[in-house]
């Protein structure tokens, strides 16, 4: 800040102030008058199908944003760019991770843009903050990963689907799992926000129902953990037969290798939520991950032709290995076309739209994919994985199909510990 | 070409003088825009206008009393998530939420300020950027009344009136001109401060606050004045985006709402209360328009601050008024030849 700084009077009197209120009063009155010649031109029935992509191509979630968006133009290139007989028009804008920034965008893309429908979305909280635009204005959002839960429950609406996943599903069927193979005695740690509570109800519950116990909760600073030193020192302190945990990105880097640092690993069985043990992040944690066992809706290794043939295009496109969010744009974007192709590209009535959705089923490259049209989420098998060295490359391989698992489209299996 | 310069110079000249008309037909401008624009450019101008008062209330501490606070957004994030918890709770009638809001944001202030004020200077802004990061950490931790990390999302739209004869500002034009009155409002209110005795005492404080010590004012009520004026009007500020975006998010508490609102300030010329509104628009549409055209937006945009820093240290008001002082000392200097 300068020191000199030049102050000048206001130059505008109270009269002055008065007859611009005037003014402005009068204008009030007859601005109705004009409202009859507004300038929205709605309805577009040919030229090319509008999709408006909304995801974070800055800040943390960065490399999530750029692998939907690889994967969905992967595929749109695979069907020439063309669904219902009409061109597909792709327009990006960038959420960063701010629910603010978000709400500017999606009105950009909705009002300015005039785009038939928006995907992308990977934060839960820019889900739930967005949740309200869509539905006020009736405009059909597919939803590419956040996993708010509450869009699957109570607040669900017509107008948003969601191809990922709700964060319930990857850990209440691993709860069992661990149960009924590893130990009875669970310690869980989560990030101190929304993710890591759906995930601590969701595992507690399918857990203690199996008889397990849990002996300890964990909930860390969020964003930034932080020194890991103290976390790690109360896991080993309670001595459970399992840790339980959920993180992403660099916190995932720095809980994966503080463990092995700590002595922990290889005395305590690590399981995690799959998104902690991903592709984006196992380079990262190196051989501190080997032996972290995960569940989630799909593993690069999984055994079916289309994860093959999507692996092999999405490596010569990109020139890296697909990841799990990389998988669910490329579902997306199928969706997408599916669903055009049902409404033979009139996307003029978006209730037409919707309700073809509930019949889409084609093969993904994790498995079947199907809707559940109940939580408007997939209906999906959840792969119980194990971090092992293939080739001399860290992979998860699965050891067991837990099964197709539907979010429950309620907090019915869910437990508060 | 002297001629023209000259004449240049006396167009600016009258320009500057009527300036009661410029601002009638900015007046004229503001109440028909619902009608001149798309919707998104209207709900750009509710962004503005909001971002507008955030930012004058700003001002007043930062501007005008010189105590740089670099937790304001504690104040902005409070209005927002107060009328989120009173709207879903309780009502949407501003009756009943303004008042909340003014009160609530008033005793935080209070608070904060009780602590804050004793400080100056660097120590200053680490209290404010303190008190603002730990309610950060609340809406964060405290998710059965905040919503956690997700917000309080389902925020319905303000209404007046009970009854039969309740109105419910629910369709974005009468939103809009909600959002116009309480700028015009909060534009008129804090004109009036700054240019009271209260706000020349301020200006003092700024200035030097020993000698207005020895002058016998009690600058430590002044500044607590200041810091729950400017406070209010944050919330105020808060509590519209929250109503216009239907929902309250942690990130309207956190650090860089503060810096975005300073950069505000800077970028619109600090102690001007002009220049924040001008600084808002810029800092809200800017990067609206930019990221559209290249994923290296935050490179231009930060090459933009470095060149106002560098070359315009007292932002576009400080332009404005170079550029209109250069335009009477030409005018000045060709009557005295003539």
């Amino acid at each position: 800040m300068s020191d000199k700084k030049t102050v000048q009077p206001t130059g505008l009197s109270r009269r002055e102030f008065l007859r611009a209120a005037g003014i402005a009063a009068g204008a009030v009155a007859a601005a109705p008058l004009l409202s009859a010649c507004g300038p929205f031109v709605g309805g577009r029935a040919t030229g090319p199908v509008k999709i408006g992509i909304l995801l974070p191509y800055s800040d943390i979630y960065a490399v999530l944003g750029e692998s939907i968006t690889a994967a969905m133009e992967m595929y749109f290139e695979e069907v020439g760019n063309e669904a219902g007989g009409r061109k597909i028009e792709l327009i990006k804008e960038d959420t960063e991770i701010k629910p603010d920034v978000a709400q500017q965008k999606a009105r950009k893309l909705v009002e300015q843009d005039e785009v038939d429908l928006v995907a992308g979305i990977v934060s839960s909280g820019v889900l739930l903050a967005l949740r309200d635009y869509f539905d006020a204005n009736k405009k059909l959002l597919i939803c590419a990963n956040a996993g708010a839960n509450p869009i699957s429950r109570d607040r669900k609406t017509p107008y948003i689907w969601r191809t990922s996943f709700s964060n319930w599903q990857p850990n209440w069927p691993t709860g069992k799992w661990a149960a009924e193979n590893v130990g009875k005695r669970a310690f869980i740690s989560v990030p101190d926000y929304a993710a890591g509570e759906n995930t601590i109800t969701a595992f507690a519950h399918s857990f203690v129902n199996a008889g397990g116990e849990v002996i300890g909760v964990q909930r860390t600073p969020f964003p930034n953990m932080g020194d890991p030193a103290p976390f790690m020192a109360e896991i080993a302190d309670a001595n459970p037969d399992l840790v339980y945990a959920f993180y992403s990105g660099g916190a995932a880097v720095t809980f994966v290798k503080a463990y092995a640092d700590f002595g922990l690993a290889g005395k305590i069985p690590l399981l995690s939520s799959g998104f902690m043990v991903e592709e984006d992040v196992l380079p990262a944690q190196g051989e501190a991950a080997l032996g972290v066992r995960s569940g989630l809706h799909w593993a690069l290794l999984l055994d079916n032709e289309t994860n093959k043939r999507f692996r092999k295009a999405y490596k010569e496109r990109t020139g890296r290995e697909p990841n799990v969010f990389a998988v669910q744009g490329y579902d997306t974007a199928r969706v997408i076309v599916e669903m055009l192709n049902k409404v033979e590209g009139d996307t003029s009535n978006v209730d037409k739209m919707i309700e073809v959705l509930p019949d889409i089923q084609f093969d993904s490259p994790r498995g079947p994919f199907k809707f559940d049209a109940k939580s408007q989420n997939p209906s999906q098998h959840i792969y119980l994985r194990e971090v092992r060295e293939v080739d001399g490359e860290l992979h998860n391989v699965i050891i067991e199909d837990m099964g197709e698992i539907t979010d429950p489209g309620d907090n019915s299996k869910d437990l508060q510990v | 070409m002297a001629a023209i310069a000259s004449r240049l110079a006396r167009v600016r000249l009258q320009f500057a003088q009527r300036r009661t008309w410029a601002l009638l037909l900015l007046a004229v401008v503001a109440v028909l825009y619902p009608y001149l624009v798309r919707p998104y450019h209207l709900s750009l101008a509710i962004e503005v206008l909001i971002f507008a008062i955030f930012a004058m209330s700003l001002d007043i501490l930062l501007g005008y009393t010189g105590l740089v606070s670099f937790g304001h957004a504690a104040f902005f994030g409070l209005g927002a998530y107060l009328v989120a918890y009173t709207t879903i709770g309780l009502t949407n009638n501003l009756a009943v939420t303004l008042p909340v809001v003014v009160v609530g944001t008033a005793l935080a202030a209070l608070v904060a300020g009780f602590f804050a004020i004793r400080t100056s200077g660097i120590y200053f802004l680490m209290v404010t950027l303190a008190f603002a990061q730990m309610l950060f950490s609340i809406a964060i931790r405290w998710s059965s009344v905040t919503g956690g990390s997700d917000g309080l999302s389902g925020v319905s739209r303000p209404a007046i009136g009970v009854g039969p004869l309740s109105y419910t500002f629910d369709s974005r034009t009468s939103f809009y001109y909600l959002v116009l009155a309480f700028f015009l409002l909060s534009w008129w209110v804090l004109r009036r401060i700054v240019d009271s005795p209260f706000g020349w005492t301020l200006r003092g404080i700024r200035e030097n606050e020993q000698r207005m010590l020895a002058l016998g004012y009690n600058t430590f009520r002044y500044k607590m004045a200041a810091f729950v004026i400017a406070g209010v009007f944050a919330g105020i500020a808060g509590m519209l985006l929250a109503q216009f975006f239907r929902h309250a998010a942690p990130e309207n508490l956190y650090w860089t709402t503060s810096g975005q609102v300073m950069i505000m300030l800077i970028v619109g010329g600090t102690g001007t209360l002009t220049g924040p509104i001008l600084g808002a628009a810029v800092i809200r549409l800017l990067p609206n328009y930019l990221s559209t055209y290249t994923d290296r937006w935050q490179t231009v945009l930060g090459l933009t601050f470095i060149l106002f820093v560098l070359f315009a240290p007292q932002g576009i008001m400080g332009l404005i008024q170079r550029f209109r002082q250069r335009g009477e000392r030409r005018e000045h200097s060709e009557n005295r030849t003539s």
